[in-house]
């Protein structure tokens, strides 16, 4: 059940009725149940599988979390086997062909036979987000910063809860768990605000971002023929595509929360409008930033030390962080170059030498740090990622995208270079606006009148570009 | 709690507003559920008022090609053409499906003579459409001097859901009683893509007409434009986007039918065929030789002349159906009819082929030169046959 899809919005109505009807006492365990439900359903038999998986190992870090209080002298020891048996999971899930790939490799270059072991393993859908959010729960127990929550059902809807299970906002207990602590009464403004925010989700992701991949994956499906315009393009396009398909999905998950009454933290603010590499990363996926702040950057001693050790850690999170993302050599290369892109702006700011660089020049660089870094990203492999950038710093061959590579099935709604381009421009320009003037026109009647036609225009687009099969979102491979 | 204490306490020390209620300090009001919904409510609302503008353009230019291309709308269109062409002294009237739509060149097959003729060739026609509209053509305007029907192999598909749903349209269009529509729309055996078509056609125009209208597709029709002005050509498209429109339709029904560039390489041809199997040599349902029957038994009751006709399809197309196991069935089914009602039949296929290579715009439908010619050979044809000449001999044979 996509986000993007009738399904999931019947889904979330019946949700939402029966969460209003119900008596407040079970609240919470019907969305508890709705959560499981909406996990189940992703790609049957396998949802099926995997869901004792998530519900196992929130039982068991609900159990840890609880033996902290009650064996306040083995804390360090239970937080240090919690984490470390989670990660092991993740690992397992997550990691281990890709480490039996990369030890084949090994292998192979000291001229020893390779074991070629592959383990026939399916990774568990939200698997990475849910992982974040079981650690950061049982290291702010054992910081002292958050109580062991004594109910369970409070706590696995908490780790489940549906509008975030699937690709965050990763969300910390304070933030959600206590939440849950009191029912939140119905009021029809929240109901309104949610409903025009999954609206607006929607349209950002059906008909930014889905849009924009119709450019960007015949271009990436095909490096080899590409050119300076196109590579250009499509890099430009994918940028946008990501933005809009995770911010239309945070939007989403914030919209159907807000329905029952929860609020959920914001993860993006205009991060295409930063003017440095640390900017962004306060503004781009910002609650998984801020987790790796907190529970990577900080506990390896952070910018308080020397600044070669500030270097490393900087270098040591983007790193983790990226091949959080997936496992494969491509997301590791775009960490390291994330880590690269902020120690660059550390060695700027440390020389002083930053505050020369006009604002408008800044922002130029920093999105176009992020757009170079993407194209590992988003190709397939680091042959494929080399020889799209060889095309970027090749001026000379310059194309038009046209037939061989692109299908010619009747359906196929297919986007020029110079069509795709202008809708880059538009949408930079309408974005800078939004955020620009966001908030200093309160004029209700205008207010109202927009909103009206965003509704317009969502149903105008549905119909006119028939948007009932919505691509799946990209954050949730991850 | 502690606000609501210290409201209370400066109202009290201000008794004067509270006496006189015009100064009174009004507490913001809550906005009402109704209000809150409003904007929503207003949304719906103009989505529906846009959408049914276009609707009512939809319906109300069924002559506007680059609006009303598709098959659907094709019979009002047909009916307000016919109107200027004076109908009931029509001396050949032509019944048919798209072949005859684009095949049957009023302009070519007149000449010079005062022959008057209209084509009333309507993609996705079936026998028993043509039937439903020969009654209504009676009823109107009286009868034609001759009818032409057009005879083909792919005319029997009756059971594919794409000529099934819009015989019945056409059905429904002459008797006026749209309701018929709906137990189609409701019948499992309809092919979703047809039922999501006719569902948004009848509930909205734009639907049908998405790509027409969507913002996507405009965009590239500008920068398509801005690029040829700049750079001379625009990018090449493929896919929906760059699907042609009609060109624009003779006053007495032809609508003559660029040919595709697919026709002109192998492999082009290759895939064309391969869809055109798998469209048009699915069945041959033998329903549809007792609605051609029903057709010929109605034009003998009302003394109705009538010629089939066959249209030339390309070789390749030909050569798929007589090695397909439906060509020797539909052979004896012409055969077993023609000798039934004594009924005349040209084929176009024995014609020999024109000089010119662009004939086929795509294995089934001619080109606007090889309808020409064909058209041309259908007069020359008619006029050598004893039986058919004496119907339009007065007009025809002047020079």
């Amino acid at each position: 059940m996509i986000f993007s899809s009738l399904p999931y919005v019947f889904f979330l109505f019946a949700v939402v009725v029966l969460y209003w009807r119900l008596p407040v006492r079970f609240r919470i365990p019907l969305l508890l149940l709705a959560s499981y439900v909406f996990y189940m359903s992703w790609s049957p038999p396998y949802g099926l599988i995997y869901a004792p998986v998530i519900f196992l190992d929130t039982l068991y870090f609900y159990w840890l979390s609880l033996a902290m209080v009650r064996w306040p002298q083995w804390k360090k020891k239970i937080l240090v086997f919690g984490i470390t048996s989670e990660l092991l999971l993740l690992v397992y899930f997550k990691y281990s062909n890709f480490l039996m790939t990369t030890l084949d490799s090994a292998f192979l270059a000291l001229n020893l036979p390779a074991p070629q072991v592959r383990f026939d393993i399916f990774l568990p859908l939200a698997i990475s987000f849910t992982n974040f959010i079981l650690i950061s729960y049982l290291v702010d127990v054992y910081r002292g910063e958050e109580v062991p929550d004594r109910s369970f059902t409070r706590f696995a809807t908490y780790v489940a809860f549906f509008p975030h299970l699937i690709a965050g906002p990763i969300v910390r207990a304070k933030e959600l768990l206590r939440q849950f602590d009191f029912a939140p009464p119905f009021l029809h403004e929240n109901l309104v605000k949610g409903m025009h925010r999954f609206a607006a989700g929607l349209f950002i992701k059906l008909f930014v971002a889905d849009i924009m991949g119709f450019y960007v994956d015949p271009v990436y499906g095909n490096p080899e023929v590409q050119a300076f315009n196109t590579s250009w393009v499509a890099s430009y396009a994918f940028s946008i595509q990501l933005f809009c398909d995770f911010f239309g999905y945070t939007m989403m998950a914030q919209g159907s929360a807000l329905m029952m009454g929860y609020t959920l933290p914001d993860n993006f603010n205009a991060p295409y409008f930063s003017k440095n590499m640390s900017e962004f990363w306060k503004r781009w996926h910002i609650s998984l930033s801020r987790w790796l702040k907190d529970y990577l950057y900080i506990p390896l001693g952070g910018s308080r030390c020397s600044k070669l050790k500030t270097y490393r850690n900087l270098f040591i999170t983007m790193a983790l962080g990226g091949l959080w993302h997936g496992a494969n050599w491509t997301f590791m290369i775009w960490g390291v170059m994330q880590g690269l892109m902020l120690c660059l702006y550390k060695t700027g700011r440390y020389l002083n030498i930053n505050r020369f660089i006009p604002t408008a020049v800044a922002i130029f660089l920093t999105f176009h740090g992020v757009v170079l870094a993407r194209v590992f990203f988003r190709a397939q492999s680091l042959e494929e990622a080399l020889h799209l950038l060889s095309t970027m710093v090749n001026p000379w061959v310059w194309h038009t995208l046209e037939a061989p590579h692109i299908s010619r099935e009747a359906n196929t709604l297919f986007l020029s270079t110079s069509t795709t381009l202008v809708m880059i421009v538009l949408f930079m320009a309408i974005h800078w606006v939004i955020h620009t003037y966001k908030g200093r026109f309160q004029v209700p009647v205008l207010r109202e009148a927009t909103v009206a036609v965003g509704y317009a225009s969502l149903f105008y687009f549905l119909v006119t570009l028939g948007g009932t099969e919505s691509q799946q979102f990209i954050y949730f491979q991850f | 709690m502690i606000e609501t204490e210290s409201q209370v306490c400066s109202t009290a020390q201000r008794p004067s507003s509270l006496s006189n209620p015009a100064v009174t300090p009004r507490k913001p009001q809550k906005p009402s559920a109704l209000a809150l919904y409003r904007p929503i409510l207003l949304g719906i609302a103009l989505f529906l008022l846009v959408n049914a503008g276009i609707t009512w353009m939809l319906t109300a230019t069924p002559l506007h090609t680059r609006i009303n291309l598709r098959y659907e709308n094709h019979l009002p269109a047909k009916l307000q053409l016919l109107q200027g062409v004076n109908p009931s002294q029509l001396d050949v009237l032509f019944l048919g499906t798209s072949q005859t739509h684009n095949g049957f060149a009023t302009p070519a097959f007149e000449g010079e003579g005062g022959l008057q003729s209209f084509n009333m060739g309507l993609p996705g026609n079936t026998y028993d459409a043509m039937l439903g509209y020969l009654q209504s053509h009676l009823k109107t305007h009286g009868k034609p001097k001759l009818l032409l029907l057009e005879l083909s192999s792919t005319i029997q598909i009756d059971q594919n859901p794409h000529f099934f749903s819009a015989a019945m349209i056409y059905r429904s269009l002459l008797n006026e009683d749209p309701r018929q529509i709906l137990p189609i729309l409701t019948d499992p055996a309809l092919d979703e893509n047809v039922r999501r078509e006719l569902s948004g056609a009848m509930v909205s125009g734009l639907y049908q007409f998405r790509h027409l209208f969507s913002p996507v597709n405009i965009l590239t029709k500008v920068t398509e434009k801005a690029e040829r002005r700049l750079l001379g050509s625009p990018t090449p498209r493929a896919g929906v986007l760059s699907k042609p429109f009609p060109s624009a339709w003779t006053a007495k029904g032809w609508s003559p039918k660029p040919s595709s560039e697919l026709m002109h390489t192998e492999e082009g041809l290759e895939t064309i065929l391969a869809e055109a199997q798998a469209f048009y040599l699915d069945a041959l349902p033998p329903v549809n030789f007792q609605h051609l029957k029903a057709l010929l038994s109605f034009c003998q009751e009302n003394e109705i002349p009538v010629a089939l006709v066959t249209w030339p399809n390309h070789p390749a197309f030909v050569q798929q159906f007589q090695e397909s196991r439906h060509y020797q069935p539909f052979m004896n089914g012409v055969q077993e009819i023609v000798q039934q009602h004594q009924v005349p039949w040209i084929d176009l296929q024995t014609v020999p082929p024109p000089p010119m290579k662009d004939v086929y715009s795509d294995p089934r439908h001619l080109t606007p030169e090889g309808a020409r010619y064909y058209s041309r050979h259908l007069r020359r044809l008619m006029l050598k046959d004893v039986a058919i000449r004496r119907h339009i001999e007065p007009v025809a044979a002047a020079p």
